[in-house]
């Protein structure tokens, strides 16, 4: 099956393009020895990671080059033109592989200053410290229920939501603590949340899936896998009744694509040209059950297609490719051209959740991804460009430590909430006259 | 056959496992599927290791659709297979609602009984384990509402293990609701231990002084309550009621007949929930047997907190059982 995969695929992408044919090749072999490929696991499509030249590339951290990036529709940059070109094709592996050799143009060209970039950097840095924390509390029983962590995904949320303004919307999933720490939300109300206090942002009432904060247009956290798509999209209808002219991002995993809420929520967004911008973030598993077991089309970007609506896959990975690709997702769905999809690939470092003992994946699987760390490579970025000093960087992960400590010792300070709390905290807006008794009373 | 008398220690979750092993390798119709159950093992570990013994042929990991999963094995069983489906939780099982609900539950009665479903959905169900508002549903009580299936509550590993068979031979859809803070708990089975009945509910402790009527993992609560209560003088009989439909009145009637006071614990919401059918059975049909009004324990109707002890406080307790049987009691003696 592999080598009739790459027998198609050179049939579509022709033969004569040399490096496109040893690649297809390279990829062929390694998905007839491994079953899978390594990079995005993919072993329908042998040759997807058109770009990655050397077998050696077959390692974490160089899906920009993935797959080309397509638009179906009238977007930014159709490569519908394209197909079949091998010409198009050569250009795109020229272009895509390196991450150094592209960032700085974009950095130039989107007109980012060193402030904003080493923030960046602190907002990544200040996710993951958070969440050590937190498996540490976890494992202390200070946290209670359950702990999906973003570590290994920061790029991906801080990327996106940097192309947001302060009066768009997001929504996301039970993976929330990056969003969350990306919008803006004071780890302090987190943490307390997290344990349980009335200081919590959804005051100890909703735990880790259910962050949120209205003041930041944050709708929280939803652990009902896709419903939450169509809430985003409701919102958004809102928006353009409402002729204001601000975008829902909304954030999902590559399992959420499988539910009928998704395809539901696409259609949807895109008849009414709604401005929801769906972010999928393709971290190659739903639980323990790896993407090409659980989803017919491997490529998330291409069920847009049935849509016919502008979709792009994008290294989530790489924090200022995924910010910029975001950038023209929002602006994309601000102009009324409707709504658009983004598949961020990524990969998470740690179980689905705190309870996962990740029998499914070999430590070596994990190891090899994290060896491409998008906050070390930012943070090598950094230091390679002369934006910041080593010295720097690492004085801003000591105050984040700090940082963190502190917001400890906040939840722990906090105090519980009282029983009467969970009849006071409210079921209606507009409380009923006559509630049913705690129990039998 | 030697051995049959055996004890074998064993948990909740292995005797459900064992169940699934033993159906699948005497029937060959029967397969399991839902998300995570082969590779994972479960999304609770309860399938842990099928995938290894029976291959993915017939232990299959889905994709993340709820509604495309059941309605798949709703036609699959239609058509002679006896699938196994597990959906993770109770709370996802919404998203198969109009499977279980419109075709299910419809379908041998709308085609005149032309076709039949016999098929066995396993859901865990429950809250206290922290995971607040959209992870700790107890709606056994809802889906009990629906004619045309059957909703069965096992809390015992006896049940954990005896069910399902019983369960799969059965000719209609039959739903398992097993509570998650079951799973862990260890006791011990003998060799033998193999099929029980699905339709009769069992007084589980004998008493005269009132009945606490409960399924699920509160049949522990009631049964620890009882053990209070009984230092206290007050004996009481517990029901455990393991099929929420159909119901078996004629054991709880009787009991109540006997004890002439009755207590229902029920983790789902008290309003139009299970402990209000029960409690109106007990009016309809032994209403001159009460020497007390009924009385329902059930969780706060408050969506689930996060919180330890708030979340502790919305649910049933021993505690509370025993407060309320010794107010009825001692307000009647
Ligand atoms: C409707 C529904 N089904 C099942 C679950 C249980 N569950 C929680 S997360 C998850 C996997 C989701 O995978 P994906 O969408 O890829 O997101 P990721 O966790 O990888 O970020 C599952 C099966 C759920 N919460 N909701
Ligand atoms: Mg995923």
């Amino acid at each position: 099956m592999p080598l009739t995969g790459a027998v198609r695929f050179l049939r579509t992408h022709g033969t004569h393009n040399k490096r496109v044919r040893s690649f297809a090749i390279a990829c062929t072999v390694h998905v007839a020895r491994r079953g899978l490929c390594a990079l995005c696991r993919n072993s329908r499509v042998p040759g997807c990671h058109v770009g990655v030249q050397r077998h050696n590339d077959l390692l974490p951290g160089v899906l920009p080059s993935c797959v080309p990036p397509v638009v179906w529709t009238d977007g930014w940059r159709s490569r519908r033109r394209h197909e079949g070109n091998n010409h198009a094709m050569a250009q795109q592996d020229n272009r895509s592989n390196d991450v150094a050799a592209t960032a700085p143009t974009l950095v130039h060209g989107a007109g980012l200053d060193a402030v904003t970039l080493v923030d960046y950097y602190r907002q990544m840095v200040l996710i993951r410290r958070f969440e050590e924390k937190c498996q540490e509390m976890y494992t202390r029983a200070r946290i209670g229920g359950f702990l999906h962590l973003y570590i290994g995904e920061e790029a991906t949320g801080v990327g996106a939501i940097a192309a947001l303004r302060p009066e768009d919307h997001i929504f996301t999933h039970y993976r929330d603590h990056g969003h969350a720490i990306a919008r803006g939300l004071d780890i302090n109300v987190l943490m307390a949340e997290l344990f349980g206090k009335v200081t919590g942002c959804s005051k100890g009432l909703g735990g880790s899936m259910h962050f949120a904060d209205a003041s930041k247009n944050f709708w929280g956290g939803y652990a009902i896998v896709g419903s939450h798509l169509l809430l985003a999209v409701g919102v958004a209808l809102a928006m353009k009744m409402q002729k204001k002219d601000s975008v829902v991002m909304v954030f999902f995993g590559d399992g959420a694509t499988n539910g009928g809420e998704f395809y539901e929520a696409l259609n949807f967004a895109q008849l009414w040209k709604l401005p929801v911008v769906f972010v999928c973030e393709n971290n190659l598993y739903a639980m323990g059950t790896p993407l090409e077991v659980h989803s017919a089309v491997t490529e998330i970007y291409r069920k847009a297609c049935a849509f016919d609506m502008t979709a792009e896959r994008v290294d989530g990975n790489d924090l200022l490719t995924m910010r910029e690709v975001s950038l023209r997702a929002v602006e994309h769905a601000r102009s009324g051209r409707g709504p658009v999809l983004l598949e961020a690939m990524t990969y998470r470092f740690r179980g689905h959740s705190a309870q996962d003992t990740q029998k499914y994946r070999t430590r070596e699987d994990v190891e090899r991804h994290r060896s491409a760390d998008p906050i070390e490579r930012f943070r090598t970025w950094l230091i390679n460009e002369g934006i910041a000093s080593a010295q720097q960087l690492r004085a801003i992960n000591d105050a984040i430590d700090d940082q963190v400590e502190a917001s400890v010792r906040f939840a722990e300070d906090s105090p519980e909430p009282g029983y009467e709390w969970i009849m006071q905290a409210g079921v209606y807006a507009a409380p009923i006259a006559v509630d049913p008794p705690i129990h039998g009373e | 056959m030697s051995g049959n008398g055996q004890m074998v220690p064993m948990t909740y979750r292995e005797a459900v496992r064992e169940a699934m092993r033993e159906a699948m390798r005497k029937d060959e119709r029967v397969f399991l599927m839902g998300e995570d159950v082969g590779r994972y093992g479960g999304c609770f570990a309860v399938s842990k290791g099928l995938l290894q013994e029976f291959g993915p042929e017939r232990v299959r990991d889905t994709p993340l659709s709820e509604s495309a999963f059941v309605g798949a094995g709703i036609g699959a069983a239609m058509n002679g297979m006896r699938p196994i489906v597990e959906v993770m939780t109770v709370n996802f099982s919404l998203l198969a609602g109009d499977q279980i609900l419109n075709n299910a539950a419809t379908i041998l009665h709308m085609s005149g009984g032309l076709f039949n479903v016999p098929l066995v959905i396993r859901m865990a169900t429950g809250a206290g384990r922290q995971v607040a508002a959209q992870h700790s549903h107890s709606l056994e009580g809802w889906f009990a509402h629906i004619p045309g299936i059957k909703v069965i509550t096992p809390a015992t590993l006896e049940d954990a293990r005896g069910m399902l068979w019983t369960a799969l031979e059965d000719p209609d859809p039959v739903l398992i609701f097993e509570h998650a803070s079951l799973y862990n708990m260890a006791g011990e089975l003998p060799a033998s231990a193999g099929p029980v009945d699905i339709d009769r509910a069992r007084v589980r402790r004998s008493g005269a002084d009132v009945s606490i009527i409960t399924y699920g993992a509160c049949l522990f609560k009631a049964l620890e309550a009882a053990e209070t209560l009984a230092r206290d003088g007050i004996e009481a009989d517990v029901v455990d009621l393991r099929t929420l439909r159909p119901l078996d009145d004629e054991t709880f009637l009787a009991s109540v007949a006997k004890t002439h006071r009755a207590v229902i614990v029920d983790e789902g919401w008290r309003s139009v929930g299970i402990s209000a059918e029960v409690s109106a059975r007990i009016m309809e049909r032994a209403f001159y047997e009460l020497d007390a009004p009924v009385e329902r324990i059930c969780s706060v109707e408050v969506p689930m907190p996060y919180a330890r002890h708030l979340e502790q406080a919305a649910l049933p307790q021993a505690e509370t059982i025993v407060a309320t049987v010794q107010r009825m009691v001692h307000a009647h003696v």
